[in-house]
């Protein structure tokens, strides 16, 4: 370690660096204290230091009102250096300066009874959330159209339309018209899973339509805001195109038809920049799960934003996601499937070496059990994957490889004859997680009858 | 081939509920299983078509009909080695099962831990019930512990005086080791009353307040079809409660006399064995239950939601000759409603189970354990 921190932030980053460590419970109570930090900065540096647990662990966030003001366009944010124009998306750095309008011309009484009613609020209770929070999102969004369309008295608000870029004024814009329909989305968001959704329940369907259905009865626009924010929740976002696809809205059927195009072709060219974005950013080692993850996800939504769309007729378009399905092969291949064979085995050691009798894994051989896991279940979305990008033949080869070696693992001379049967429950656990049961139970038989023969 | 009959949604007796099997194949999680008239496991599994009743169908039907997990696999072969006949006996096979690993390494550490704590247990209700049988003969804790527990007059003190016990019961003092032995075997699930630690279902009794207020709690924030569902599983909770809490009590007063017990010992433990093994079957499954609440209870709107839809289908519901609190058609409604709410958790890919959802269930089943 360094002799310490020297700086106030420096501080904070020894803060985030020592959180690490602490057991789920401890580094929650990290958060909620970090949470009342002023000093955003401050609390930023932490955040950013344990945000990989924080994924993890998913806690519910403290709301205060800037938070609860962007909760329903939450979905649509991307970081700035990631964010793309004219596919429905937003880049976080339009929150300063809207926030900056926003604080400095809300009624004064409405922030306090926000903060205050945010204070004693029931974070599991939806419609609590709401409650406070659509006075705020019908305000903001008047505001906003005001201040957009110049209708505010210069020098109260701190900024002014012309002191900002275009397109920082067409993303508030985009704001706007999201908080025209936020209570819909904070409903649908309190009834669907967290995010991405895997599946939608029949009741998770009627509700969406009947909102849909409402939405379009009051204007095309809200409905598109709405549908924007609630496809970016989805894994298989074609599943809700092909249900809007079979309703009877009263735009008729041709506009009905554009937009579900018109959506789903934003999502796709979402979906294209996300998988160039993940080849491009950095994979570190411990970030391979959430790779693999995302790399599904990406795959999966274009198989249905393909089957939604009936094919990709635009060659463009169609060219674009055949390299982006390219680009999330090379991930696959490259960088998930090298690295977690690396990890799977590096842990697969470590574990048998710290585990020295039957049994269940020793506490220091737990770390390693569960990034042998970790390892084994990246592998496996890696085959589930493959097909979608095109990689199967190459992929199915390098995953028998390892369950292979996995298999005779317990026969390694390293391991004392007494701990062989846990080092073959261990290594069929892990095929298991590869490759299925059926594999690992051949392989666990296998195992068994060499330990009855010559592995005694 | 599936051989499949149907049966309704209100088991009339306990033993026709069957015992909560803690798989790890999404849809066989916390199935119920019960003996055939040829005393053969029969695995009891909704309706996947989503009509009423359930199927009844052996493990080779299971098997034929969905890919099971190694752990199931694993646990179904213990089943039928160990003959494992009452909730008490399937939970011990399942811990051993669990302890290999082939549910991941958190639930093997917490199956390890928990098969030693039993036996733990058992060492001190053994303990107990030595300490009340010397009570009898004169000899309180206080000279036990005079010279030291350890010491060989202690020892010998104690050996003396369990031989004076044996006479008095007229039978040898090998016979009486014996029955110590059994009857802590036997009494260690529910724990004898003046246990300094309460017994692992003594426990399970009182977490059902917790998780009846719980389920209470939330309804008051659900969706009313998702409330009804919850209200109810506040309702199976609060009386699953009363009538465990009513046979403790009854079982307490006959372990007062530990003495009685080991002395007329054909006449009084097949009723005492009888006894726990039905308190047992009416708390079987709860433990997972609450471990699936507890996860909810961390988890936002949404989740949470999941999770009740989820503890709705393992809801351990009285059967009719314990007390009647539903009928077929209330359940039926309430089936609905679940299957409406349901999501469901396949491989995006092939359509087979997916195992971040068995992964899932490996977690509460560390809990659990």
């Amino acid at each position: 370690m360094t002799g310490g921190p020297s700086t106030d932030l420096d501080e904070w980053r020894w803060v985030a660096l020592s959180s690490l460590s602490l057991s789920d419970e401890k580094l929650l109570e990290v958060l909620a204290l970090v949470e009342r930090i002023a000093d955003r900065d401050q609390a930023r540096e932490v955040l950013h230091g344990i945000r990989p647990r924080l994924i993890q662990l998913r806690p519910l966030r403290r709301l205060h009102a800037q938070r609860l003001l962007f909760r329903p366009v939450e979905d649509l944010f991307d970081q700035p250096e990631r964010y793309r124009s004219h596919i429905g998306r937003l880049s976080r750095r339009v929150i300063a300066p809207c926030w900056q309008m926003l604080s400095a011309t809300l009624e004064s009484d409405l922030l306090a009874d926000t903060a205050a009613r945010l204070d004693q609020v029931d974070l599991y209770d939806p419609g609590a959330i709401i409650a406070i929070g659509l006075p705020l999102w019908h305000a903001s969004a008047s505001l906003l159209r005001r201040f957009l369309g110049g209708g505010l008295p210069p020098g109260r608000n701190g900024v002014a339309p012309q002191d900002l870029e275009v397109e920082l004024l067409e993303q508030m814009s985009g704001i706007a018209a999201v908080l025209d329909v936020a209570e819909e989305i904070e409903i649908a968001k309190g009834r669907l899973p967290h995010r991405p959704v895997a599946t939608l329940s029949t009741a998770d369907v009627d509700l969406l339509c009947a909102q849909i259905s409402q939405l379009a009865a009051a204007s095309a626009s809200q409905l598109q805001a709405f549908l924007q924010v609630i496809l970016a929740r989805l894994s298989k976002p074609g599943e809700l195109l092909k249900v809007l696809d079979q309703l009877r809205l009263p735009q008729g059927d041709g506009e009905r038809q554009s937009l579900v195009q018109a959506i789903g072709s934003s999502r796709l060219a979402g979906l294209v920049f996300e998988a160039q974005d993940l080849r491009r950013a950095g994979i570190r080692t411990d970030q391979i799960g959430d790779t693999a993850r995302t790399a599904e996800r990406l795959a999966q939504g274009f198989l249905s934003l393909e089957t939604a769309l009936g094919g990709l007729s635009d060659r463009r378009i169609a060219a674009k996601v055949r390299a982006a399905r390219g680009e999330i092969g090379a991930v696959v291949r490259e960088a998930v499937m090298d690295r977690a064979e690396k990890t799977l085995f590096a842990a697969l050691v470590s574990d048998q070496l710290a585990t020295a009798d039957y049994g269940a894994p020793a506490a220091p051989a737990m770390a390693a059990a569960e990034v042998a896991e970790a390892s084994a279940n990246a592998l496996r979305r890696c085959g589930r994957i493959a097909e979608a990008v095109g990689i199967k033949p190459e992929i199915g080869r390098r995953l028998q490889a390892i369950c292979d070696r996995l298999e005779h693992s317990p026969r390694d001379p390293i391991i004392e004859p007494g701990a062989r049967e846990a080092a073959l429950m261990r290594s069929v656990r892990l095929i298991e997680l590869i490759a299925g049961p059926d594999d690992a139970m051949r392989a666990l038989e296998r195992g068994r009858k060499w330990l009855a023969g010559e592995g005694r | 081939m599936v051989n499949a009959a149907q049966t309704g949604m209100i088991a009339n007796t306990l033993s026709e509920r069957g015992m909560a099997v803690p798989f790890t194949t999404p849809d066989l999680t916390q199935c119920r299983v019960r003996l055939d008239s040829g005393d053969r496991f029969e695995f009891l599994l909704p309706n996947f078509s989503g009509a009423k009743g359930r199927y009844v169908m052996p493990w080779r039907s299971v098997t034929a009909m969905m890919t099971t997990t190694l752990h199931d696999r694993a646990l179904y072969e213990k089943m039928c080695e160990q003959r494992t006949h009452d909730p008490i006996k399937l939970r011990s096979a399942a811990l051993e099962v669990a302890a290999t690993g082939l549910a991941g390494p958190k639930a093997a550490q917490s199956a390890a831990d928990a098969l030693e704590a039993d036996r733990q247990y058992q060492i001190m209700t053994n303990f107990l019930l030595v300490l009340e049988l010397l009570k009898l003969v004169g000899l309180s804790p206080v000279d036990l512990i005079a010279d030291g527990l350890a010491s060989d007059a202690a020892q010998e003190r104690i050996k003396a005086a369990l031989r004076r016990v044996a006479d008095r019961f007229r039978i040898s003092h090998d016979d009486l080791y014996m029955r110590v032995e059994v009857l802590s075997g036997l009494v260690a699930a529910v724990g004898l009353p003046g246990a300094p630690e309460k017994g692992r279902l003594r426990l399970l009794v009182g977490s059902l307040t917790v998780y009846r207020d719980t389920m209470r709690q939330w309804a008051m924030t659900l969706p009313a079809e998702l409330a009804e569902l919850t209200e109810f599983q506040a309702l199976v909770s609060d009386r699953t409660h009363q009538l465990a809490h009513h046979r403790i009590e009854v079982l307490d007063q006959k372990l007062a006399a530990v003495g009685s017990v080991v002395a007329n010992w054909e006449g009084r433990v097949p009723a005492l064995s009888r006894e726990i093994r039905e308190i047992a079957f009416l708390l079987d499954g709860w433990d997972y239950l609450i471990a699936l609440c507890q996860e909810a209870a961390e988890k936002d709107a949404g989740e949470r939601q999941n999770l009740i839809t989820e503890g709705f289908q393992m809801l351990p519901v009285i059967p009719r000759d314990q007390m009647l609190i539903a009928d077929e058609k209330r359940m039926s409604g309430l089936k609905a409603i679940q299957r409406r709410w349901v999501r469901a958790n396949e491989d995006w890919r092939a359509g087979v189970f997916d195992y971040d959802q068995v992964m899932k269930t490996e977690a509460i089943k560390a809990r659990v354990a």
